[in-house]
C-alpha cells in the first residue's frame, strides 16, 4: 500500500532528450510515418538538452538503434546527473528512475530536499561519489561495508556463516551469499520490478546496489544479464524517445525525435510499423484510444462477426465457396466467372467508373431509424452497423496480411524482371515500393473503419468528407494491389510508379484530413494536390 | 519429505513449539511438515476477546523467499478478512521479507485483530459498516466471536 502512495510522486517526463553520440546516423522517415503530432511538439522542451549539450533527433525523424547504444545512452545520462548531484552514477541511475528519467525534475526535487529524495529512493545509506564510476561501468561505484569479522548467523537460513561468505548491503545488514543469491534470483523471476529490490531485512528500505547484485549473482550469469536488461527496459519505458519494436523476436529499439506518431522498424529491422505512443501496430488516422475501444468491441462481438464472415464467403451468384487468396477485393468466381466485391459482395461492375460510381461499398446506409422502432430492431441495426465496419476492417486486415506475404514473392519477381529486362536493381525497385505502399494503405484503411465507426453520426459533413477520402484511397489501393499481382509480362513500370505515387498522396490526404478534424476541402479531381485547410 | 525440509523450517518449528508466543499455537501436520494448524486467541479488550480462531498456514516451496500462505478457518467478522478467510496484510504480500518468520506473521495477525484497518479492506461491506456505524460493527464482531469462535474448553 505504501508503494502505491509513493507512486503518486512519480512524474513521468515528456521533456527528456537522450544524449546519444550521433555519428551521422542514417535517419529514416518514410512518407506515411514520422508525421507531426501536435501534442509531442508542444510538450518537448529543449531547455534540458541544450543545458546538457545533448544532441537531439530532428523533429519528425527516427532511427533504429542497437541495445548497446541504449545502454551507453543510459550510462551517459546517469553519469552527467551523477556529476551534477555529486553522487555515484549507480545512485544517479536510481534517482533518475524515481522521476521517470527526467533529469530536470530530479534536479528540482533533489536540490530542494536531498535527504528526502535519497531516502525515498533507498539510496540514503549508499556511499561513494561520482569519481568512483568508471567510464565503462556503473556497477562498482557503491561501497559495500564488510560483514562482521566474527561471522554471523544468517537470518534467512539460520546457518552460521564466516564473514567471507556473507554479503552486506550499505545499510549494514548481512546475509549469507547463498541466501542473497536465492533472494535476488527470486526478484528477477518477479519481473521488471526487480530494479526496486531492497535489502532482505524486514522494513529495511535500502536498495540493493548493482555491485551487490553482481557479487550475489556471479554464479548465475544469465540472471545477472536479466537484471541489466530490466534496467535498460526501465530506461526505454520512460524515455518517450525510445520504444522496443513490439514485433515478436525482433528486439530492435527505435529512437524517434519529436512529433513522430508512428514508426517502421527499418532499415535493418523487421519492417513492422507501430505507434510510438501505445506500441500497437500503426493505426493512423484512428487514435490510440479508439483502437483500444475497437479491440474490446471486436472481442465482445467476435462470435457473431465470425459467424457472419464464415457465411458470406460464397459466390453471390452460384454459391460456390470462394477462398480469397489474393490481396485485391475484386473477386471473380472460378465457377461462373461472376465478378464481385469481397467487401460488400456486390456486383463489381457497380463499383466501376463506367457506372458512374466508384467503390461505393464503404458507406453504411442504415434504414432510417424511426421513433417507434423496437428495441430488438435497434439492436439489430446497431449490430449491422458494427458488422459493416468490421467486415471492411477485417477485409483490409486479411488483404494486408496477404500483401506482407507477397513481399517475399516480390523479391523474386524483382530478380526475374531484372534478368528479363537487363535493367539495374534500382530499375526494379518500383515493384517493392508498390507492394509496400499497398501494405501501408491496407493498414491505414483498416484504421479508417475504426475511425469511421466512432465518428459522430450527426457530423454529416465530416462523415461525407471522410468517406470521400476513404473511397479514393480504397479505389487506388485496389488498383495498385491488382497491378502488383499482375504477371510480369504485362507489367507497365511507368503506370505502376504513377499509381504508387498517386496512392501515396491519397494516403497523405486521408491522414492529414482526419487529423485536422476533417475541416478540409479536398480536391477529388487532382489527387496530387494536398487538401487545403479551411481557415478556422 | 521430512528429509528435504530446510534447516530453517526445522528450527522455526522447534522454536514455535518450545517457546510459543502468548496466545498463539502452531503445530505442523505429521504427514506434511510445511502445513500448520494454528490457533490464535482473540486479544483482550478487542471484539474478538474470548474467541479461539483456527487458521491454516502453509509454507510454499520457495519459502522463505516467498511469504507463507495463511487463512482463517474460523468465521470472523473483520474488515481485513474476506468470506474465504483470506487476510489482507502487507507482510503477506509485497512487504514480505525473508528475514520475517512464521512467528512474526502470526503476531502480526494477532495485532490485526486488536487493530482492524477498515481503510485497507478486503471485505468492502464489512469495512463500510466499520466506518459508518462502528458500534454496530463491533457488536456484530463480538456476536460472531461468541457464535463461531467459542473456545473449546
Ligand atoms: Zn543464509
Ligand atoms: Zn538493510
Ligand atoms: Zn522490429
Ligand atoms: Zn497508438
Ligand atoms: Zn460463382
Ligand atoms: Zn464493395
Amino acid at each position: 500500500m505504501s508503494e502505491e502512495e509513493e507512486d503518486e510522486n512519480y512524474v513521468y517526463s515528456d521533456e527528456d532528450e537522450l544524449e546519444l553520440e550521433e555519428e551521422e546516423e542514417e535517419v529514416y522517415a518514410p512518407p506515411s510515418h514520422g508525421r507531426a503530432s501536435e501534442e509531442g511538439a508542444s510538450s518537448r522542451g529543449s531547455t534540458e538538452s541544450a543545458a546538457m549539450g545533448g544532441k537531439r533527433l530532428q523533429d519528425g525523424t527516427y532511427t533504429l538503434i542497437e541495445r548497446s547504444e541504449v545502454e551507453a545512452a543510459m550510462l551517459a545520462k546517469a553519469r552527467e546527473v551523477s556529476e551534477l548531484l555529486e553522487v555515484s552514477a549507480s545512485c544517479a541511475e536510481v534517482l533518475l528512475r524515481y522521476t521517470g528519467w527526467s533529469s530536470e525534475r530530479l534536479m528540482e526535487q533533489f536540490l530542494a530536499d536531498p535527504e528526502k529524495v535519497s531516502s525515498r529512493c533507498g539510496v540514503d545509506k549508499w556511499t561513494g561519489g561520482c569519481e568512483g564510476s568508471t567510464a565503462s561501468s556503473l556497477d562498482s561505484d557503491v561501497a559495500l561495508p564488510p560483514a562482521p569479522s566474527g561471522g554471523l548467523t544468517c537470518r534467512i537460513c539460520f546457518l552460521e556463516v564466516p564473514a567471507s561468505e556473507a554479503l552486506t548491503a550499505p545499510c549494514g545488514h548481512s546475509f549469507c551469499g547463498e541466501c542473497y543469491e536465492g533472494y535476488l534470483a527470486n526478484k528477477i523471476d518477479e519481473g521488471s520490478s526487480c530494479v526496486h529490490a531492497t535489502c532482505p531485512e524486514d522494513k529495511c528500505t535500502t536498495l540493493v546496489p548493482p555491485k551487490l547484485w553482481q557479487r550475489a549473482l556471479s554464479g548465475i550469469p544469465d540472471k545477472l544479464a536479466k537484471y541489466k536488461t530490466f534496467r535498460i527496459d526501465n530506461f526505454i519505458t520512460f524515455s518517450k524517445e525510445l520504444r522496443w519494436c513490439p514485433a515478436p523476436n525482433c528486439g530492435k529499439v527505435v529512437r524517434a525525435g519529436a512529433c513522430v506518431a508512428s514508426v517502421k522498424c527499418a532499415p535493418g529491422g523487421c519492417g513492422f510499423s507501430f505507434c510510438m505512443k501505445c506500441g500497437e501496430e500503426a493505426h493512423q488516422p484512428a487514435s490510440c484510444e479508439l483502437v483500444q475501444q475497437w479491440a474490446e468491441k471486436c472481442q465482445n462481438e467476435s462470435e457473431t462477426a465470425n459467424w457472419i464472415l464464415a457465411n458470406t464467403k460464397r459466390c453471390p451468384k452460384c454459391q460456390t465457396r470462394i477462398e480469397k487468396n489474393q490481396g485485391c477485393n475484386h473477386m471473380s468466381c472460378s465457377q461462373c466467372k461472376h465478378e464481385f466485391c469481397w467487401m460488400c459482395m456486390g456486383d463489381w461492375s457497380e463499383h466501376g467508373a463506367s457506372t458512374g460510381g466508384y467503390y461505393k461499398c464503404n458507406k453504411f446506409d442504415p434504414l432510417k431509424a424511426t421513433d417507434e422502432e423496437s428495441d430488438s430492431a435497434r439492436a439489430k441495426r446497431e449490430l449491422d452497423r458494427y458488422l459493416h465496419y468490421y467486415k471492411r476492417y477485417h477485409g483490409h486486415d486479411q488483404a494486408q496480411k496477404f500483401a506482407v506475404k507477397q513481399l517475399e514473392a516480390t523479391e523474386k519477381r524483382m530478380v526475374e524482371l531484372q534478368e528479363s529486362t537487363h535493367g539495374s536493381w534500382i530499375d526494379v525497385q518500383f515493384l517493392k515500393t508498390a507492394n509496400e505502399m499497398v501494405i501501408d494503405c491496407r493498414r491505414a484503411l483498416k484504421s479508417t473503419y475504426i475511425f469511421g465507426y466512432y465518428l459522430d453520426p450527426s457530423a454529416t459533413k465530416q462523415r461525407e468528407l471522410f468517406e470521400n477520402l476513404q473511397e479514393h484511397l480504397e479505389r487506388f489501393t485496389e488498383t495498385l494491389s491488382e497491378m502488383t499481382e499482375q504477371p510480369l509480362e504485362t507489367m507497365d513500370r511507368t503506370e505502376v510508379v504513377n499509381i504508387t505515387r498517386v496512392t501515396e498522396s491519397f494516403l497523405h490526404n486521408l491522414i492529414s484530413g482526419a487529423e485536422s478534424g476533417l475541416d478540409v476541402v479536398p480536391d477529388a479531381k487532382d489527387p496530387t494536390t494536398k487538401p487545403t485547410v479551411a481557415a478556422s | 519429505m521430512a528429509a528435504s525440509l530446510p534447516r530453517r523450517i526445522v528450527k522455526e518449528t522447534q522454536r514455535l513449539t518450545q517457546e510459543p508466543a502468548p496466545g498463539i499455537t502452531a503445530t505442523p501436520y505429521e504427514d506434511n511438515l510445511r502445513y500448520f494448524n494454528v490457533l490464535i486467541s482473540g486479544p483482550s479488550e478487542s471484539c474478538y476477546d474470548g474467541g479461539q480462531f483456527k487458521l491454516e498456514l502453509f509454507l510454499p516451496a520457495d519459502y522463505p523467499m516467498a511469504p507463507p500462505k495463511v487463512r482463517f478457518l474460523t468465521k470472523i467478522f473483520h474488515p481485513n478478512v474476506d468470506k474465504l478467510g483470506r487476510i489482507c496484510l502487507d507482510i503477506l504480500k509485497d512487504k514480505w521479507s525473508p528475514a520475517l518468520q512464521i512467528r512474526t506473521v502470526l503476531l502480526s495477525i494477532q495485532a490485526l485483530l486488536s487493530a482492524p484497518n477498515p481503510d485497507d479492506p478486503l471485505d468492502n461491506t464489512v469495512a463500510e459498516l466499520w466506518k459508518t456505524d462502528p458500534d454496530a460493527a463491533h457488536a456484530k464482531a463480538t456476536e460472531w466471536t461468541r457464535t463461531y469462535a467459542r473456545a473449546a474448553a
